[in-house]
């Protein structure tokens, strides 16, 4: 049974706005609640209200004009997997999504749930974070844009103000000569947060052999969301090889933020990073394609 | 006659099952019943101070409320009676429920157990085994030789140890003296859990006379019953139990688990029903565990393979109360050498307490511990004398009318042929030709084991048949369909006996007021001990209806056949007569006829309860095909073949259920599962997202088949299969990987970063 | 609000409830309220699909939606799969393939492959895997539940 609390479904933004700025720390927001609501029942939360957000329609789907890609927050990652747009224009993202949970979980999640509730193991978040998202959030004193890694302060906390909420996520899809892939390592082939997963975006030069750019994210088990920047660093400018790959998981490794948990042995979570990256960046580099056509 | 037997009928339990409409226990529902709910220890050791119940009793809604101090001495538990309904005095495990409350509804006894203030003091914790062997270790029961027990529990005063089982062949120096090599090796078993998907519960009222009922998912209706009468000083025929369908048990649902908690609402709730469902934390935390283990085993051979000596000792984590912790070592403990002949044998097990989750019986009764230290060890032997790993089982493997290793001869032995038949599955003959590494880098690797499984003997089973006067029957017994088949089994041997079609037959409910005794629906005895039961009662049927046909044909007795639901005159089937004719001839009024069947083994008449040698033995085999990545040690099962010796099959499709499921079930425990407790006592993971089960998409193929090799006491041969259909899988599994990269892992469960590290360790030398 | 009238259709049936509490689940509302007890409770966090129902056509944990929220919805639960006596292809198929046995895991696992074949006529094995993946069994391996499947794919692909 899930502890006592007062409903509110607000009917549109403002009036979520609203009553969530007046709240404030008395309320949580309700989208799937398959974070939230096993939260609850597991008593690690108590919300004396729960304001329901699903009814704002405006804050669903997935539209595409020119080079950019609009998510709303409320977009269910079912939807996101089954969308023709995420799978042909962000296969990065259609990695993340249909590995978590189950059908029935997908159904629910939203997107936007997964950034907000800050788990670094986030499989969506990681993604997001790897294609550089810039997040838009609505508050009391007006909208504001930020880039997805200065969404997280720390152990699963965002930088959400009160009253704020989470509305549409931003993606360009990416210049000529991008591609992206991520992929996660857990004990059973479903169900499962990642143990590690590692998200690349990869942005090339000279039909694919040279980096331009690079961003990597990790999801691991340890505080927040984050990038491997001396991974990424280790990619900048350099001709793409099996043996560049390798150097950068093991940058990766190194500096990611895990330590030993139930889950891992710290010096295990590490291996599997520097084993993982690799793997993914020859899959993003492999979606390049050698012509370096048009995909993210 | 017995056309029936060894068909691969429909499951008579899977129309009620696919519809929605079978009755589970948190599915009942009785008018005015109330809504129980325990408060838990937060502290694994801890003495209890005081109870302040002011609050809660003055919540609007509230009905009852009890602590352990409302039933002064009463102890429960079928081996030793060591354990209250709520903790009295002091609490022993973290989540012991320590008070309870019935409430109008859900919500209320949810706030309600809120206002209960318990003060605690704390005491040390012994939070392993070792631990709790160790001298100056907080002793979790003092006085526990004073506890009411059974015969073959053999507690040591001042200890953690509540029993001591020792098992003694030959001259076990002698045997190591006579070996040319002696191998010693430790393996380890984690804890790990039943995870029925069906939460634990009960629902229980107390009349006006003071009688109890119980409702719930109890895999053992008349044991509970006497487990009530027992810890309650009542006779039994003032306890009532009826038993649901079970939404899995494999062990678990046996036993006094959600039961106690109802009832001792119940006694205080003014004759209202109360309903106790677990949510799947208290599932986890406070029902049943698999024991731990630590296995030291010592082995000598001669150089050809053949075994020679074999010493095994055992401890067992029993955690913080008995339930069937001691009988699981010592039943365990006798199979602990596993299914081969050896002439020198020396077993111990010692049964522990320790300051976490009740352990006890769990599918394999502790035989699935034992097979991963046994089978583990003969590969290592093998690799050692350079002997193939199916020969060096198959010269050792007990055939018929060998002596076993705690000196039984052995009847109904069909490990050989298990092994042959995994072996064949697999491709083992050809492994040497399988590539070793795939396209993605994967090493393959093949293993082998066996195991063998005893049953607690001995035990009885009682049933009635009631035959209707249109010839329709009703099969009274008291086993439990906890998924097994049972129902079907049972159907098909009484309508294989009478000649009846399954589409006549009915089923009463077990009920302890009106299906006869049973010893329970466990240790895969089902089959045998109720399936003869079943057979005899039929038998008894066929006899009184030709008594009735010679009646009326006014014939001898002798001169009457009786088949295929008629009887005749021999010679004369032309003139014969259906049941309901017979029955309608001598009864124009109505009647109805009844066939009783009790089956007890003559041979252990007058012997305690677990004191006799195993009635028979269980036995299978496991191959598998596993890919180890280097890199991640990730270790996948691609195929597993497995054989069960069923004896013989009553239903072929439902054997292989058994196998399939167990298999599955095994790799769970064997690479995903563990239960994780920290040196506080505090579980880490109580839950399906930490405690990872196999899901549709981590079950590999499996490769069943059935290997019959007929019990000469077993209801047409049958004997029982649906716990040793995971016993040998570790240490198949284990050998593979082996075979696949080198390195042997010694504890469960096989985590990707032992073989990882091991692989690492081993680069390293 | 702490409480909420609920109108929907449950299996075709239209229901009224009203004070239905808000931290009440749909899977609660159904079996203590609607008396449809063949969906059931494993772990009531999303973890063992036994409370799989299809809301508005969707397979859904019904322990993680507000009951509230089914209000004006259509919900199908394993009672709503046959029509009189007349079992549904899937349900046959469980029947004959031998995918039953303790039957706990069953009504919630009928229902996932019902939303997998609405929506995708010809699964194959390993879709029908990864859309059970929320369903966890413990008794079978399975293996004759995904046979079951299987052959419910062939026998609803015939005219009826």
């Amino acid at each position: 049974m899930l502890p006592e609390f007062e409903l509110f479904e607000p009917r549109d933004l403002q009036e979520a706005v609203a009553l969530l700025t007046e709240l404030g720390e008395r309320a949580r927001p309700l989208a799937g609640g398959t974070d939230l609501m096993v939260e609850m029942r597991e008593g690690r939360t108590r919300p004396e209200y729960l304001v329901d957000i699903k009814g704002l329609e405006e804050l669903k789907g997935v539209t595409a004009s020119g080079g950019l890609i609009v998510i709303g927050a409320l977009t269910t990652l079912r939807v996101l997997e089954r969308s023709a747009i995420i799978r042909d224009r962000l296969p990065i993202l259609y990695d993340a999504v249909s590995q978590m949970g189950s059908v029935q979980i997908r159904g629910r999640g939203t997107i936007g749930g997964n950034l907000c509730n800050a788990h670094a193991s986030a499989d969506g978040t990681a993604a997001l974070l790897a294609l550089g998202a810039r997040l838009r959030l609505q508050g009391p004193k007006g909208s504001r844009e930020i880039a997805v890694e200065d969404f997280f302060s720390s152990t699963h906390k965002t930088v959400l103000s009160a009253g704020e909420v989470l509305t549409h996520i931003h993606l360009s899809t990416g210049s000529y000569g991008s591609g992206g892939a991520y992929s996660k390592y857990t004990v059973r082939k479903a169900m499962e947060p990642a143990l590690v997963g590692v998200g690349v975006f990869l942005k090339t030069e000279q039909a694919g052999a040279v980096c331009r750019a690079a961003r990597i994210a990790l999801a691991t088990t340890g505080p927040r969301p984050e990038r491997a920047l001396r991974a990424e660093e280790t990619l900048r400018g350099q001709r793409l090889s099996e043996e560049l790959f390798a150097r950068a998981g093991e940058a990766a490794a190194g500096e990611a933020n895990v330590g030993s948990n139930w889950r891992a042995p710290e010096d295990y979570a590490r291996h599997l990073i520097e084993v993982l990256l690799p793997e993914v960046a020859r899959r993003a580099w492999e979606r390049v394609g050698h012509e370096g056509r048009n995909i993210s | 006659m017995e056309a029936l037997v060894g068909k691969p009928v429909t499951r008579v339990d899977a129309l009620d099952k696919v519809s929605g409409a079978a009755v589970f226990g948190p599915d009942v529902k009785l008018v005015g019943m109330l809504y129980g709910k325990a408060l838990r220890s937060p502290y694994a050791h801890a003495r209890i101070v005081s109870i302040n119940l002011d609050a809660v009793r003055k919540l609007p809604g509230v009905r009852a409320v009890v602590t352990g101090a409302d039933m002064p001495g009463v102890l429960g538990g079928e081996a030793v009676k060591d354990m209250p309904f709520l903790a009295q005095g002091k609490v022993r495990y973290m989540g012991e429920p320590v008070a309870a409350v019935a409430a109008e509804d859900e919500a209320t006894a949810l706030k309600a157990v809120e206002l209960i203030e318990v003060v605690y003091d704390e005491l040390p914790v012994a939070a392993d085994a070792l631990a709790a062997l160790e001298k100056g270790a907080p002793l979790i029961h003092e006085g526990l030789e004073n506890y009411a027990r059974i015969s073959v529990i053999k507690p040591v005063p001042k200890s953690n140890i509540i029993s001591v089982n020792e098992y003694t062949k030959g001259d076990i120096e002698q045997g190591f003296r006579e070996s040319d090599e002696v191998f010693e090796d430790e393996f380890r078993s984690q804890t790990v859990h039943h995870a029925p998907l069906e939460p634990h519960s009960a629902v229980a009222q107390v009349d006006v006379s003071g009688r109890i009922l119980v409702w719930g998912p109890n895999d053992s209706p008349h044991r509970l019953r006497k487990d009530l009468a027992d810890a309650l000083h009542m006779r039994l025929d003032r306890v009532r139990v009826v038993s649901t369908y079970v939404g899995g048990g494999f062990g678990g649902k046996g036993g006094l688990k959600a039961e106690p908690i109802a009832i001792a609402l119940a006694l205080k709730a003014n004759h209202r029903p109360v309903k106790v469902v677990f949510t799947r934390e208290e599932v986890f935390q406070a029902t049943l565990v698999r024991h731990a283990t630590v296995v030291r085993i010592k082995t000598g051979v001669k150089r050809d393979g053949t075994l020679m000596a074999r010493e095994v000792k055992i401890v067992w984590d029993t955690g913080a109360y008995a339930e069937k912790g001691p009988t699981v070592c010592s039943q365990a403990t006798a199979a602990a050498a596993g299914p081969y002949r050896v002439p020198h044998v020396h077993l111990i097990g010692q049964c522990v307490y320790t300051n976490k989750a009740v352990a006890g019986a769990y599918r394999g009764y502790g035989t699935p511990q034992l097979a991963w230290a046994c089978d583990s060890q003969m590969d290592i032997i093998a690799k050692k004398l350079g002997i193939d790993p199916l020969e060096m089982r198959l010269r050792n493997v007990l055939r018929e009318g060998d002596v076993n290793p705690v000196g039984h001869p052995v009847h109904s032995v069909g490990v050989e042929d298990c092994l042959k038949q995994v072996a064949q599955a697999i491709g083992w003959q050809e492994r040497q030709h399988h590539p070793r590494v795939t396209e993605k880098g994967r090493h393959v690797g093949f293993g082998i084991a066996c195991g063998a499984k005893n049953t607690k003997t001995p035990s009885g089973s009682e049933a009635a048949l009631y035959l209707s006067q249109d010839g329709s029957l009703t099969i009274v017994t008291a086993s439990v369909e906890v998924g097994q088949g049972v129902r079907t089994i049972l159907a098909q041997i009484a309508c294989g006996v009478l000649g009846l079609p399954m589409e006549n037959v009915s089923f009463s409910q077990p009920d302890t007021d009106s299906t006869p005794f049973d010893a329970s629906t466990t240790s895969s005895r089902t089959t045998f001990h109720m399936g003869n039961a079943v057979k005899f009662a039929a038998e008894d049927l066929k006899k009184q209806l030709a008594q009735l046909a010679a009646s009326l044909f006014g014939c001898d007795v002798n001169q009457v056949v009786v088949d295929g639901g008629k009887a005749w005159l021999a010679e004369q089937a032309e003139r014969s007569l259906t049941y309901p004719e017979l029955l309608q001839k001598q009864y124009g009024a109505g009647a109805s006829m009844t066939g009783r069947g009790f089956y007890y083994p003559k041979s252990e008449q007058g012997k305690a309860f677990h004191e006799s040698p195993s009635l028979f033995w269980m036995y299978a085999a496991h191959a598998v095909q596993v890919e180890v990545d280097p890199k991640t040690g990730r270790v996948e099962v691609k195929r597993l073949a497995a054989a069960a010796d069923t004896g013989r099959p009553i239903n072929p499709v439902n054997c292989l259920q058994q196998i399939e499921g167990g298999a599955v079930h095994a790799i769970g425990t064997t690479l995903m599962e563990e239960l994780i407790v920290d040196n506080q006592g505090r579980m880490v993971n109580p839950n399906f997202h930490d405690y990872r089960i196999p899901t549709a998409m981590d079950a590999p193929e499996i490769l069943a088949s059935l290997v019959e090799a007929p019990h000469r006491e077993g209801p047409f041969g049958a004997k029982g299969m649906a716990e040793i259909v995971t016993t040998s899988v570790p240490p198949a599994i284990g050998n593979a990987i082996e075979d696949a990269v080198g390195v042997r892992i010694r504890d469960l469960p096989i985590r990707s970063d032992k073989v990882w590290r091991a692989l690492r360790e081993s680069k390293e030398k | 609000m702490k409480e909420k009238s609920v109108t929907l259709r449950i299996n075709g049936e239209a229901h009224v409830f009203n004070h239905v509490s808000v931290r009440k689940t749909l899977v609660q509302l159904i079996r203590d309220d609607a008396g449809l007890m063949g969906t059931k409770e494993g772990c009531g966090e999303g973890d063992c699909g036994t409370c799989t129902v299809l809301l508005n056509g969707q397979p859904v944990n019904s322990c993680l939606v507000l009951a509230t929220e089914a209000d004006g919805k259509e919900v199908l639960t394993v009672e709503g799969l046959s029509r009189e006596w007349e079992l549904h292809p899937l349900q046959q198929a469980f029947v004959e393939e031998g995918a039953v046995q303790c039957g706990f895991c069953i009504p919630g696992m009928l229902l996932a492959a019902k939303a997998l074949i609405d929506e995708n006529p010809t699964p194959t094995e390993a879709e029908i895997r990864a859309a059970i993946a929320g369903n966890l069994c413990r008794c079978t391996g399975y293996v004759r539940i995904v046979q079951a499947i299987q052959s419910a794919v062939v026998s609803m692909s015939r005219p009826r």
